[in-house]
């Protein structure tokens, strides 16, 4: 799903009413408006996630665990990459692993509304999808996902420095000008570079020796993703079904 | 830049006498302290279990079974497997007031705590070394405490004798806060 290919459009939904909806149906409201609302009262009560922050935080690690180092022989090592703040207990249970450097990891910085991309608040977004389970095209509704930039710190540890030379050259390249993050909602999410700044102190002590530490800001201009409901053939709006299963092809979203 | 050796030694050595070593080994002395099968090691460890059983207190201990299925996203373990079963020690720690600081949060309860255990006994009773997860309820105050970091401590002779435990209040939820099961004695929570 082309999430930054969304267009604005002010058709109007031609949805039945549910007999719910009826029910509490003013006169003359369109049918976008009361599927909105229904769309606000589920959500009221859905407890599902969306794994937005997970998502995003495990392709930055898998994908910065292919970064290399080629040492003096021409030997090849992986960048170790993990997560930088874990949990005692579980940061036990590989305390080796930054013994050997270099290791990187990726920690949250900040979240912010992206202005530009900001939507109304009487939109939602409405796509057709393909259920292969009954082999029929289904209608789904959601409010619209919420533009947002989210920054993440990705620290880098080495023993040398040329080592880090090595791994900022690559990190660069990944970044010519973005790179495309895939997540479960969208493969076309760019992630740009901020700035690179070195970490490490020039003033050793007597009796410290130095270390090669670089941080690497990084901003994903994303959307947080929004629950989806499917309009059933008799206009009720319901929660997707987990046995459903939605044809990974999707229409192109489209906002009302 | 051509090697100088002249200069480096000008640099590193600051004073004039010359002293001669020698490549001996000198571990191998009878007086040597360095002795990893010394039996003083097996004494001077009886000797800290009793101290720590006759003036330390009881505790529950409830083990922590660490497995593969944590979250290897954020390297963290939201269900974690806490024995029902508690195990009773003897360790010394030094009761304090909980601190309740007022904070955006409200009343904060913060009380970190250490427990100090003699390390053969404690292995031997748990039948595994003490780990960060375990779980720690004095019987001098209901209170349970996280265990986050176990460190070594003691080396007499170099023997190795305490298990030093930081511990922290326990803040997960009513699934772990309510393990209480029937400890060995039955009479451990009585008045």
């Amino acid at each position: 799903m082309a999430l930054s290919s969304l267009s604005i459009e002010s058709t109007q939904a031609s949805a039945l009413l549910s007999p719910r909806a009826a029910y509490t149906h003013i006169p003359h409201i369109r049918a976008r408006d009361q599927i909105r609302r229904e769309i606000l009262e589920l959500e009221m009560r859905n407890t599902q996630t969306t794994d937005f922050y997970r998502e995003y935080t495990q392709f930055l690690i898998r994908k910065f665990a292919t970064l290399k180092v080629v040492d003096n022989e021409d030997k090849v090592r992986n960048l170790k990459t993990f997560y930088a703040n874990p949990e005692r207990a579980i940061a036990k249970l590989k305390e080796d692993r930054n013994i050997v450097l270099p290791v990187g990891s990726v920690s949250f910085d900040r979240i912010e509304d992206d202005l530009v991309r900001r939507r109304v608040d009487t939109s939602f977004q409405n796509e057709v999808m393909w259920n292969k389970k009954t082999r029929r095209a289904v209608r789904i509704v959601s409010l619209p996902p919420k533009a947002v930039v989210l920054s993440y710190i990705f620290h880098l540890y080495t023993k040398y420095t040329e080592d880090m030379a090595q791994l900022v050259e690559q990190v660069e390249l990944m970044f010519n000008p973005a790179m495309d993050v895939k997540t479960s909602h969208s493969n076309s999410i760019k992630a740009y570079l901020g700035d690179i700044v070195d970490a490490a102190s020039l003033q050793i002590g007597d009796r410290d020796d130095r270390v090669v530490k670089r941080t690497i800001m990084i901003n994903i201009e994303t959307y947080v993703p929004t629950r989806k409901y499917m309009v059933t053939s008799t206009g009720e709006v319901e929660k997707v079904n987990q046995e459903i299963v939605l044809d990974d092809r999707p229409s192109e979203p489209r906002l009302n | 830049m051509a090697f100088d050796g002249e200069k480096i030694n000008k640099k590193n050595f600051r004073v004039k006498t010359k002293i001669v070593g020698d490549d001996l080994v000198p571990t191998e002395s009878r007086l040597s302290l360095f002795d990893l099968d010394n039996p003083d090691i097996k004494l001077f460890n009886m000797i800290d279990d009793e101290l720590i059983r006759l003036s330390g207190s009881e505790l529950l201990l409830y083990k922590f079974f660490l497995d593969e299925n944590y979250d290897n996203v954020y390297d963290e373990n939201r269900k974690k497997v806490i024995s029902p079963d508690p195990i009773i020690l003897v360790a010394h720690y030094e009761p304090r007031a909980i601190e309740e600081n007022l904070s955006e949060f409200g009343i904060e309860l913060t009380n970190d705590q250490v427990f100090t255990f003699n390390k053969a006994y404690t292995e031997e009773r748990l039948g595994r070394p003490l780990i960060p997860g375990d779980i720690i309820q004095p019987r001098f105050q209901e209170q349970k405490y996280e265990v986050f970091e176990v460190q070594e401590d003691r080396f007499d002779v170099y023997g190795v004798y305490h298990l030093v435990a930081s511990a922290k209040l326990l803040r997960d939820g009513p699934d772990i806060q309510d393990i209480h099961q029937t400890p060995d004695k039955e009479d451990f929570f009585a008045e």
